[in-house]
């Protein structure tokens, strides 16, 4: 017995849209983000750090990746939600799916279990990061709190070479 | 950094411990500029009102998002300028809350010797000041061995 049924199995392996973020990654936006996270390493803002190391230009934290998708200009403001609903708590859960179709399941409460990240190259400023999710597990758990269903997506990120950057899994907890 | 201070594998054995890297007090502020760098607006990490009421948690929240992040320096403050951070993995099992101290900690685990490179296997943490870990985890660095070829980069992955 389980909220995994034949059908919501069925989406294992199926993979989302390639996302492509709204621009090149900017030196501005960078600097936002080092400073924010407390990056330690100069090799994410000085050039001449950046020109001794292996990576030869300034680059991108490592995970990085995983806020390189941002909302473009002119899409529905997402804040709207709470003229309606001003008791929404501003998490976009659909974001954390990739674009994935919706596991169609009674469990209202979305987690994020964990992540598992393999890194290949960064991101250096100029690229154009892109990124895809599949569905690569569904399982039925027994939690503490009753039964709860554990997806693992595995989002694969490149730049505009095709190169890749990152592939990260994470595992979202419903329940 | 001289190459000679750089991290070679003989440098490194099982047991080791990575040096620590703290964090903090994370403030509300912190909270505040890392939610808005990254564009998320979940309010259990800077509306107080609704964290504590609506959602009933103790405090406001640190971001698991920025957790992740801190290990990563843990890791490659260690390992770099001649590692490489090959693979990342943690669990988020409790709550850091606004105020915290964090302590990123990391010891190796395991070292193994493959096709001309190092690879060397940690488990990784956080605890916040209350000696909770928050966040387990573990990292596979791979690290040239003393008269080895460097790294290859890009890196080509792990393999299986």
């Amino acid at each position: 017995m389980g909220f995994v049924t034949e059908e919501v199995a069925a989406l294992v392996g199926v993979a989302g849209p390639r996302f492509t973020a709204v621009g090149p990654l900017g030196a501005d936006e960078l600097r936002r983000f080092v400073q924010a996270v407390m990056e330690p390493n100069p090799v994410h803002w000085d050039e001449q750090a950046a020109r001794e190391s292996r990576y030869g230009e300034v680059v991108a934290p490592p995970l990085y990746v995983l806020h390189s998708l941002r909302r473009a200009s002119g899409t529905p403001d997402p804040l709207d939600r709470l003229r309606e609903e001003p008791d929404w708590d501003g998490l976009d859960v659909a974001a954390g799916f990739g674009g994935l179709p919706p596991i169609d399941i009674p469990l209202e409460r979305v987690l994020n279990g964990g992540t598992e990240a393999e890194f290949f190259k960064l991101p250096r400023l100029g690229d154009t990061i892109s990124a895809q999710a599949r569905y690569v597990d569904i399982v039925d758990r027994e939690g503490r709190s009753g039964p709860m269903v554990l997806a693992t997506i595995e989002t694969e990120y490149s730049d505009q070479d095709g190169e890749p950057l990152a592939r990260v899994r994470s595992t979202v907890i419903m329940r | 950094m001289s190459a000679e201070a750089e991290l070679r594998f003989e440098d490194v054995a099982a047991g080791d411990e990575l040096p620590p890297l703290v964090r903090g007090p994370i403030t509300t502020a912190h909270v505040m500029r890392w939610s808005a760098a990254i564009e998320n607006w979940h309010r259990i990490h800077y509306d107080q009102p609704f964290a504590t009421g609506h959602d009933e948690l103790p405090a406001l929240l640190i971001n698991g998002t920025w957790k992740q992040h801190f290990l990563v320096q843990l890791v490659r403050g260690w390992a770099e300028p001649s590692g490489w951070l090959a693979k990342i993995t943690m669990s988020f099992r409790g709550m850091d809350l606004v105020g915290d101290t964090l302590t990123a900690w990391g010891r190796v685990t395991e070292t193994e010797e493959r096709d001309g490179l190092g690879i060397v296997a940690c488990e990784i943490g956080i605890r916040n000041q209350r000696g909770e870990d928050t966040t387990p985890g573990t990292a596979t660095v791979v690290l040239p061995l003393r008269d080895g070829p460097a790294v290859p980069y890009p890196f080509p992955g792990l393999g299986r």
